[in-house]
């Protein structure tokens, strides 16, 4: 079953000569891992920005398990998503964070309290629910706003870099965290530029350049076809060694 | 409606906080209304009730000084204390303890000598009718003068004033005393009462009305103070408003929630809501030191208005213009330095101009004309026609107006900037 389908989908932005995203076709399945790379300014953000719902594309079309943005909040109650930035409010607590969006996500009072114990216990904050995320380490930020990303069960999970500057014990953690997900049904959307953590983790791989797919099968089938022994390897074959920003 | 209400919480969770943030928006103007108001008190008094201290340092023995300080006090211009015989350091002190911002010194023997000088004029005056011979004796006296200190803080019309009522007071004896040597010379006793009361001419009664009918009589230092701090409190909810408005963009936080199932507009109406709240507990906050803590800091109470739903709605209403004000900065500032910076000048240079800081009736005329383009002017008019006229809610319907016309417009720039940074 498709979880997420883009059809020809292109976006250009306003006062820009090119379109940053050109005529993107995917079909990604339930419970997929799919990772989506590419050199700076190749597209990846717009991309995970039109499939949000944050953009709507000039051209195309996009699903998630067959409902289009504009049934709004439908489609939205379909996915989660973890921004790169820490997108919360750092003078509260993990706990009442969580329930704050919770709210947002269109959880009752029962299901915000069953959540926040579930996901605070899980990711190690249990002990540290009343205390202001201010006060936390980079590691434990990342993983409420994972906490966050999570809190409605989405059957599709947008992650963007979802690792970045934590250490090994937490990027193992949360590695595990989506890895356990997949395990229950949901399709996770991966961009990151840690290559190594994305081969562990994706079972499916698309490589964006130019705003274009140039790349997207099995992490396998792409690493044969092109004769590489790494995802590093193949990424720098497709794209080049230029600097692209 | 649970989401409205978890919203509430959040945004009073961040605000509670938020210490600085409540520093500024209710500390700091607590501080300003009552430093302000001590510091203005003694100008509003003398500008309002036209009463100022004078100490009289009598040097004279003569009982026409009793007559003449009495004169002064009936003038209705001053509000006289009396020193005997002291040095002018002695005088000095005593006049820096009862905050006299006139000195009025009458040497010794002046009124003798005064006596000397009229008893001369009767005499020339008896010559010219032919009552008496004429006198080849000169007679010279002691150049004698009444003399007046002035605080340096007196503008030059108070001190024409005063010199003014001084000099009428004097008059007036001059006159009685001449009339009472001329009846003397001529019937060599003396005047009685009766006489000497239809021989004085009346005071000329001047009949008073103010020019506007409808306008704003002048406020005292507390009903200026306390609702201008107050206004400034609620504008100065811009730093912690704005600010959080700024960090929640930056952060991520507000595009994250645009992609939730939930309506945007919940948000910011969830700020406006708690944000109001608190402006109206900023005015019940210093509204009541006005009405109970000044009276015993020696200064005037808040008298409160007749109609207190008129109080409320000028409250509200300015209070939604504040918050209204505070969320555009906030949603077109791209960083926080800029949302407090523009925020805290523009507040600061609108409260100046709206007559916050010297109120407007102390202002120059062209500043008079330029504080209308200030919501701080309209706000405060609405305060001062509650306060001063007891106007009801029907009669401030011109004050908020404005300010309501000001809403909607700013409402309009926040929908129209969400719309065009793609947040709602």
């Amino acid at each position: 079953m498709t979880a997420l389908s883009l059809s020809q989908v292109s976006y250009q932005y306003p006062d820009t000569d090119l379109p940053v995203v050109k005529d993107v076709t995917l079909q990604i399945s339930s419970g997929m891992r799919f990772g989506l790379f590419g050199p700076n300014g190749a597209g990846k953000t717009t991309l995970m920005s039109l499939m949000t719902g944050i953009l709507t594309p000039q051209k195309g079309e996009i699903k998630i398990n067959d409902i289009t943005p504009a049934d709004t909040m439908k489609y939205r109650r379909q996915f989660g998503y973890v921004p790169q930035d820490f997108a919360f409010y750092p003078e509260l607590t993990p706990a009442e964070n969580l329930e704050f969006f919770g709210a947002w996500l269109g959880l009752d009072d029962k299901q915000i309290k069953q959540q926040t114990h579930h996901l605070l216990s899980r990711f190690g904050l249990w002990d540290v629910r009343n205390k202001a995320v201010s006060k936390f380490s980079g590691g434990m930020k990342r993983r409420v706003n994972i906490a966050i990303g999570v809190m409605n069960n989405p059957s599709v999970l947008f992650l963007d870099e979802p690792t970045t500057g934590v250490d090994v014990q937490s990027r193992i953690a949360i590695t595990e965290f989506l890895l356990e997900l997949s395990l229950q049904g949901t399709t996770l959307i991966y961009t990151s530029h840690q290559l190594k953590e994305a081969e562990a983790l994706c079972d499916y791989i698309a490589l964006i350049d130019d705003g274009k797919i140039i790349a997207c099968n099995t992490l396998s089938h792409l690493l044969e076809k092109d004769h590489v022994a790494t995802l590093e390897d193949l990424f720098l074959k497709l794209t080049g060694k230029d600097y692209r920003d | 409606m649970y989401l409205f209400w978890i919203s509430i919480k959040k945004e009073f969770i961040q605000l509670s906080r938020d210490r600085v943030g409540l520093l500024l928006m209710f500390v700091m103007p607590v501080l300003l209304a009552v430093v302000m108001t001590a510091l203005q008190n003694s100008v509003y008094r003398m500008v309002n009730e036209n009463r100022i201290n004078m100490l009289v340092c009598n040097n004279d023995t003569s009982g026409q000084t009793l007559t003449f300080v009495g004169a002064l006090k009936n003038s209705g211009m001053f509000s006289i204390q009396v020193a005997k015989d002291k040095s002018t350091a002695e005088t000095e002190k005593i006049a820096e303890e009862n905050d006299a911002l006139v000195i009025l010194t009458i040497p010794q023997g002046y009124f003798y000598n005064l006596q000397k000088q009229v008893a001369q004029r009767s005499a020339i005056a008896m010559q010219g009718f032919g009552l008496k011979e004429q006198d080849s004796a000169v007679i010279t006296f002691d150049s004698m003068q009444l003399q007046l200190m002035f605080n340096p803080v007196l503008q030059e019309t108070y001190r024409y004033s005063i010199k003014a009522s001084v000099n009428g007071v004097m008059q007036v004896m001059q006159n009685r005393m001449m009339i009472d040597q001329l009846y003397r010379s001529i019937n060599g006793e003396e005047i009685p009462q009766d006489v000497a009361q239809k021989l004085m001419p009346d005071a000329i009664s001047i009949n008073e009305s103010t020019v506007h009918a409808g306008s704003i009589p002048n406020p005292n230092s507390t009903q200026h103070n306390i609702p201008a701090w107050t206004l400034f409190a609620m504008f100065f909810s811009v730093i912690s408003l704005g600010s959080n408005m700024v960090r929640e963009k930056v952060s991520g936080s507000f595009l994250r929630l645009k992609i939730m199932p939930s309506s945007l507009s919940v948000l910011i109406l969830s700020k406006q809501v708690l944000f109001l709240a608190v402006t109206l507990f900023q005015t019940v906050l210093i509204f009541s030191i006005g009405r109970w803590v000044f009276p015993l800091l020696n200064l005037p109470a808040l008298n409160l208005p007749s109609s207190y739903l008129a109080l409320f709605v000028v409250s509200f209403i300015s209070g939604w213009c504040a918050i209204s004000y505070a969320l555009c900065v906030g949603i077109i500032a791209q960083t926080q330095e800029q949302a407090n910076g523009f925020g805290a000048a523009s507040i600061i240079i609108l409260a100046a101009l709206g007559g916050i800081f010297v109120p407007g009736f102390a202002m120059p005329e062209l500043f008079k004309q330029v504080s209308y383009i200030s919501p701080f002017k309209w706000a405060l008019d609405g305060f001062y026609n509650v306060f001063l006229l007891n106007h009801s809610l029907s009669k401030i319907f011109l004050n908020i107006l404005p300010l309501l016309a000001l809403i909607i417009i700013l409402q309009i720039i926040i929908y129209l900037t969400l719309k065009r940074k793609n947040l709602i």
